[in-house]
């Protein structure tokens, strides 16, 4: 009963939140929408580098359309928090509104990883990216630990794009920064020195390395990048706590969640 | 006068720096994707060439035109003003094509600013040996642009979902005009729709005058009159759609 209860939480705000929650809309994003993002960085691949560079190329695109879409889902699940009311109902729920945000992540976070191991398959079927069964596990494993990384970024990016009325120029240039600095489409070790202090504290960056490396069949490295991006993923996890512990607190002091409302 | 006071109205519009989702596409996009071209290229260890330059400014413009002209019509749907439009002097097909033409110009200012990127932050060889032909073909590609435009425009408005459906048709039209892959290595069936664009003509005339061959105005000249040919079916299917709404007395097919 209190699992029920506990599932129909998180299944009611998945229908009352989710964006693609239609089988349509599901199938339009979650199988059409990658393979064109993919399709449109391999166009680009072969045409000026060569498609021997196809699979670099191309994981870092896995990696970092499964970031992307796990942000977007936080951002769009506060966004409609916001533009339906309810977003003040859950800080005044008895629930700590920490609570209510895990449970309404449960969904988000199995879509990201449900697109990290279709992307996996579309690479190996429509881009030759080849791998080994033993491989292909890793690579979930891989993915478990960049979803739960991303996690904490997603929460704390979410809460901060709380506080641009129009969010949209704010996400794109986000996702803009996470591309260029993340060494999703070439090697981190290009970028000037201080920009690559940025991308080593950055969540995804490690995981694009830990994927690519997993690929390769190349496992010296694998545990170190994999426990890099965990403590990454949890020092945002809990800057991210602590933000919507602050946030909460105003809101509860003010009466209200922002200056502007 | 109507026309020209439409697209000065729409021009500053699309350029106020409000409008902050146009803004990225102007400004920041071309700088990105000249970013990631660049440092590819350095991973490679080639030097990034003329047509690669202009590939990334064509795809600027394409995007800027698809997200604007593409949304124009159901924006003014969204926002409870396409009746008026409808119910003016002025035909729907005015309104539409002074919309694609400001759009344009716009777009125009995308090309010169992913050239200007190239040139001042990437100290990048350009390589327009010839500036005239240059832009005589970049407006022969804005025409054609224009007209895809228009004609997403009226498609779209059948559409809820316009902005994430615009992602849909961004890199196939990319991928079938060979901006960066030659429409020769395409599957024969895809060739086929390559050749039925405008744009491909467009594109393929200003590879051309950039590798100074001979084909340059031939090329335009298909272009140009493919991009006509769309344009008359357009006339007539918008009079077609405005004459329906106004007989229905609702938005009828949209």
């Amino acid at each position: 009963m209190l699992l029920q209860s506990r599932l129909s939480f998180t299944f009611l705000s998945f229908k009352a939140l989710y964006s693609y929650n239609s089988l349509k809309l599901f199938i339009f994003f979650r199988f059409l929408d990658p393979f064109i993002h993919y399709l449109f960085f391999a166009m680009i691949t072969t045409s000026i580098v060569g498609s021997e560079y196809l699979t670099y190329v191309i994981l870092g695109n896995i990696a970092f359309y499964t970031g992307r879409e796990l942000f977007q889902n936080f951002i769009s699940i506060f966004r409609y928090e916001r533009r339906f009311g309810t977003l003040s109902l859950n800080v005044a729920a008895p629930l700590p509104t920490f609570v209510i945000l895990i449970k309404k992540s449960v969904v988000p976070l199995l879509d990201s990883l449900f697109i990290f191991i279709i992307s996996v398959l579309m690479a190996y079927v429509m881009f030759d990216v080849s791998f080994s069964w033993q491989s292909f596990w890793l690579l979930c494993g891989a993915g478990v630990i960049m979803v739960f990384a991303l996690f904490g970024a997603a929460l704390l990016i979410a809460g901060i794009s709380l506080l641009f009325s129009n969010v949209n120029l704010f996400v794109n240039l986000l996702f803009a920064g996470f591309q260029l600095l993340c060494g999703v489409n070439f090697p981190v070790s290009l970028l000037p020195d201080f920009l690559q202090n940025i991308s080593n504290i950055l969540p995804l960056t490690h995981s694009v390395e830990l994927i690519r490396d997993i690929q390769a069949g190349q496992n010296e490295r694998i545990y170190h990048l994999a426990l890099a991006e965990l403590s990454i993923g949890a020092v945002y996890f809990i800057i991210a706590i602590l933000l919507i512990g602050l946030m909460e607190k105003y809101a509860k002091q003010t009466g209200r969640l922002f200056d502007n409302e | 006068m109507n026309i020209l006071s439409l697209i000065i109205k729409e021009f500053i519009y699309f350029t106020n720096l409000n409008n902050r989702i146009y803004q990225f596409i102007l400004f920041v996009q071309p700088l990105v994707l000249l970013t990631i071209i660049h440092f590819m290229s350095v991973m490679k260890g080639i030097e990034i060439t003329g047509p690669y330059i202009i590939a990334t400014a064509i795809v600027s413009m394409w995007s800027y035109v698809l997200y604007s002209s593409g949304s124009s019509l159901i924006w003014q749907k969204w926002n409870d003003s396409l009746n008026l439009l409808i119910a003016a002097p002025v035909s729907l097909f005015q309104i539409v094509l002074s919309k694609m033409l400001s759009n344009s110009l716009i777009a125009f200012i995308s090309l010169t600013l992913t050239l200007f990127y190239a040139k001042i932050i990437f100290s990048l060889n350009i390589g327009i040996a010839h500036l005239g032909t240059f832009i005589f073909t970049a407006i022969v590609l804005l025409v054609s642009l224009s007209v895809v435009g228009m004609f997403l425009a009226v498609v779209f408005t059948t559409v809820q979902e316009v902005y994430s459906f615009q992602n849909f048709i961004l890199t196939p039209v990319i991928l079938l005009s060979g901006i960066f892959i030659p429409v020769e290595s395409l599957p024969f069936t895809f060739r086929i729709i390559s050749y039925l664009l405008p744009m491909t003509w467009a594109v393929e005339s200003i590879y051309s005058g950039l590798n100074e061959t001979n084909d340059v105005f031939l090329l335009a000249g298909v272009s140009l009159g493919s991009s006509f040919i769309y344009l008359f079916i357009l006339f007539f299917g918008i009079r077609r759609m405005e004459k329906i709404m106004k007989q229905s007395g609702s938005l009828g097919v949209v």
